[in-house]
């Protein structure tokens, strides 16, 4: 039982950190930076699906993560090879 | 007689390497140490689906993980290319 | 606490308050940093921070419903961003006038692992997504056939593959409707019914990945 309150509170602690990471971090001016730091709110997201026992919601939320990190990936890179101010 | 010893489970171990992984992210400040970083808290958030038994959904993150690694790896990459690209262009503008 | 039936179990009702407490500071946040950022691509990623937010506070009912809730939300969420990302590259095409790869990669770039492993790691995705069927089965194997194409432009080899794509997706719509169709008028044949609509959402979510295809043709149109 103990567990369940271990994975629930570290996943509160990783989606708080990780959004201040987000917003205020250091060196978060660089796109690049600014969307690798948002994988640690989505880490901490699916703990919290872990805890009420979401399996399909937790499986499709770790698909969809890969697919929009490559999204934004790819809109990053097109726009600085245009020469856009980031 | 060593009661340290039951403090050492799995999930324990786990959320450790993800708070190690999370704390690395943050506050290396170079992208290619934070892709490295970022393959600790994939291990321990595996680590934790695999204490709560959910295999499949462990092997579904197993396989998700290095494709996103890879991912951010071509673009770290391309990035670099097109900066590097960007100021020596900029300097053989000045010297001309 | 009378609202609350008692098969809720109660783990659950003690971790319902900070749930929600943390989902809206986690949205507080977003919502600052969104509102003190000028650059339109900065804000579309914090967007993501919001949509956590979102799911936390969805999640935390901790029930089915709370489960069959949160998919959709997943799936809007990508598409949102999916959509604005088109605009922000067009919109900037258009101001510089310059185009770029649809994909783009490096110059020298070959790494062992994008020769041997994406085959393996399509397929494997691919079968457990149709093992899962409907709109996670969906993400899974489109993850997987987005993985092999970008690992064939990578290497240089032409992925023309998205033709079609549209095509079929929109059958695979037609099937979902068809699906409950046969639910509503012949609830005999239920099975059938729940199999046209589990199968139409997989092939359709699966071929929603080919929707940065068919931009790319707009864009080649329009030259």
């Amino acid at each position: 039982m103990l567990e369940v309150y271990i994975w629930f509170y570290a996943g509160c602690t990783l989606v708080i950190v990780g959004s201040l990471a987000t917003v205020i971090g250091p060196g978060v001016k660089d796109p690049l930076v600014r969307t690798l730091n948002t994988e640690i709110p989505a880490v901490g997201l699916s703990l919290i699906f872990l805890t009420y026992n979401h399996t399909i919601a937790l499986l499709t939320f770790i698909a969809a993560t890969s697919i929009i990190t490559l999204i934004l990936l790819r809109t990053i890179v097109r726009l600085e090879e245009m020469g856009a101010e980031l | 007689m060593y009661p340290f010893l039951d403090l050492v489970t799995l999930t324990n171990v786990s959320v450790g390497v993800l708070f190690i992984g999370a704390a690395g992210i943050i506050m290396l400040k170079t992208p290619m140490d934070k892709v490295i970083m970022f393959a600790l808290l994939q291990g321990g958030f595996i680590g934790i689906i695999v204490s709560a038994k959910y295999l499949d959904v462990a092997m579904a993150a197993a396989i998700f993980d290095p494709i996103s690694t890879i991912i951010m790896l071509i673009a770290i990459t391309k990035l670099d290319e097109i900066r590097k690209n960007k100021i020596k262009s900029q300097e053989e503008e000045f010297f001309a | 606490m009378i609202l609350v039936p008692d098969v809720v179990s109660p783990v659950v009702v003690a971790i319902y308050a900070p749930a929600v407490f943390v989902g809206i500071i986690v949205a507080l946040i977003g919502l600052f940093g969104i509102s003190i950022e000028k650059n339109d691509l900065q804000v579309l990623i914090l967007t993501d921070i919001v949509g956590v937010a979102m799911l936390i506070i969805v999640a935390a009912v901790g029930t089915d419903l709370a489960e069959s809730l949160v998919l959709p939300g997943l799936v809007v969420e990508l598409a949102e961003i999916l959509a604005i990302c088109e605009i922000l590259m067009s919109r900037e095409m258009r101001k510089t006038g310059k185009s770029v790869a649809l994909i783009p990669t490096p110059l020298n770039f070959d790494m062992e692992v994008l020769q041997t492993a994406p085959v393996f790691i399509a397929i494997i995705l691919v079968i457990y997504g149709a093992f899962l069927s409907g709109f996670t089965g969906g993400a899974i194997a489109g993850g997987g056939i987005l993985f092999y194409v970008m690992s064939l432009t990578v290497r240089g080899l032409p992925s023309d593959l998205w033709e079609g794509i549209a095509g079929a997706s929109g059958i695979a719509w037609c099937l979902w409707l068809i699906g409950f169709i046969i639910l509503f008028v012949f609830p005999n044949y239920w099975l059938l019914g729940l199999m046209l609509a589990a199968f139409g959402v997989f092939i359709k979510v699966a071929f929603k990945a080919g929707l940065i295809g068919v931009m790319n043709r707009e864009e080649f149109r329009k030259e």
